[in-house]
């Protein structure tokens, strides 16, 4: 009898050891990513008269209205706070830029009738938290470089993704706008000199980044010179190429035609 | 006997154990850290900054993008009627001299060797042009050169965002400006099947 209860103890024991070992493997681990999941946009595809208007083409909308609400506020304080030229010229770029965006964003989103938020987010609101926190000049021009070069540099590649796949007119020209005006902030925000590049070099790769793709130079080993690829014929062509001056990322575009009466109808066209 | 076959079972049950115990230490291959040891793995010092593989990778994504647009936009130069594919043919040859003279240079620089012909993929899309016929080829042209310049979009962009090496960084920004000028100059033809593009179908 004694002996049997050490066994059922012993059993016991054991099993408790395989389901807490199991659990990981089997249960938390294939559910990692539920969260992350979701966070992706829900809500169906609806039908508009600039095409079909999807929950990623929503969620571009709302991500550029956000970007407006939190980063006006931090370019302010910014001109306030730091007199570093380099900080107060990218902080003008982010007043100017996000102001066109937004004015672009509400037009938009009234015509597809797409609610925007009129708030920052919770973590928008504690990185305006962070910048008003920072004690010295110094400290604050690196906050804040470093916090708004981390969320433009998060929605640039989704940007590109909505460009590339959205239907509809509206969210590719709102798109194509937003991918201007971030590409002029990252690189802006850059010239500061405060970006810690590693930082975001590090949190930019996720899940499984392999190591695989081409492989690295052989320090002092010279690589076959490539010839230029060019046309063998030599066609005609009249337009210039996009790239301008190192730095400069042209942004300048029209005003968006303003709403009407009837909300939804641009007024030309 | 009996207190044989006692061993064995608790032997058993600890090789199990501690079996199951390292199996999740090699199964999480991405658990958090790993995605930035794989890129520390791949990465090389350069004066200009650590250079990654996917560093590299744009450096001959663009390479290859100039040897396959180039001889398809001359080609539709020449057998395309239709003004607004011209036009696209112009940015496209236009655009990518100017992107292959940077890479060049890049790769020069950083000692990273670029390929001189189209791979396999893109052949078989100067393929798909060459025999599509008169009535399609506009058609066919513009969505395989919409296509692949909106795959290589988002992929600049976390190169943008993730790179460390100045060269590369600058390159990114030129791309993206002449990738999202073509994706919209390739889109006022008028040619572009956007369902087929959103579905990944092309």
């Amino acid at each position: 009898m004694r002996r049997s209860k050490g066994s059922v103890l012993v059993a016991v024991a054991v099993v408790g050891t395989i389901s807490a070992v199991a659990y990981p493997v089997f249960y938390s681990y294939p559910n990692r990513n539920a969260a992350a999941a979701a966070a992706v946009p829900t809500g169906d595809t609806v039908t508009t008269q600039w095409g079909p208007l999807t929950p990623a083409d929503r969620d571009l909308i709302v991500r550029v209205r956000l970007a407006g609400l939190w980063e006006g506020p931090a370019g302010q304080q910014a001109l306030e706070r730091s007199g570093s030229k380099s900080v107060r010229e990218a902080a003008d770029h982010l007043l100017v830029g996000h102001a066109d965006l937004d004015k672009r964003v509400r037009i938009i989103a009234a015509k597809l009738g797409v609610e925007l938020p009129n708030q920052p987010t919770a973590e928008q609101q504690g990185w305006l938290d962070q910048m008003t926190a920072a004690k010295t000049e110094a400290d604050y021009n690196k906050t804040w470089a470093n916090l708004l070069r981390a969320a433009h540099g998060k929605i640039f590649p989704a940007i590109a993704t909505v460009r590339n796949t959205t239907r509809n007119t509206l969210v590719r020209q709102l798109a194509s706008d937003a991918n201007q005006t971030v590409l002029d902030h990252i690189t802006v925000l850059e010239g500061t000199g405060e970006v810690d590049f590693e930082t975001i070099a590090n949190n930019s790769v996720s899940g499984t980044a392999s190591p695989t793709g081409p492989p690295p130079p052989v320090p002092g080993q010279v690589p076959p010179a490539a010839p230029a690829a060019e046309p063998s014929t030599n066609p005609r062509v009249s337009s210039v190429p996009s790239p301008t001056t190192p730095g400069l990322v042209p942004t300048g575009r029209p005003d968006p035609e303003e709403l009407n009466n009837e909300q939804g109808e641009p007024i030309v066209q | 006997m009996q207190r044989l076959n006692g061993s064995a079972i608790a032997s058993l049950a600890l090789v199990v154990t501690v079996g199951a115990l390292a199996f999740p230490v090699w199964s999480y291959a991405d658990r958090s850290g790993t995605a930035q040891a794989n890129m520390a793995s791949g990465m090389v010092n350069t004066q200009w900054g650590p250079l990654t593989a996917s560093d590299r990778d744009l450096i001959i994504r663009v390479r290859l993008a100039g040897l396959w647009e180039l001889p398809a936009a001359e080609q539709a130069m020449q057998r395309s009627d239709s003004p607004a594919v011209k036009e696209a043919a112009d940015h496209l040859i236009v655009g990518h001299k100017d992107l292959d003279e940077r890479v060049r240079n890049v790769a020069a620089q950083l000692g990273v060797e670029l390929p001189n012909v189209p791979n396999a993929q893109q052949q078989a899309w100067l393929q798909q042009m060459n025999s599509a016929t008169d009535d399609q080829y506009d058609r066919v042209w513009a969505n395989l050169l919409r296509s692949a310049h909106g795959k290589i979009f988002p992929a600049i962009g976390q190169v943008r965002n993730g790179t460390q090496n100045t060269l590369v960084r600058q390159l990114a920004s030129d791309t993206n400006q002449t990738v999202l000028d073509h994706i919209t100059m390739l889109e006022k033809t008028g040619e572009v099947d956007f369902d087929a593009i959103a579905n990944g179908t092309i």
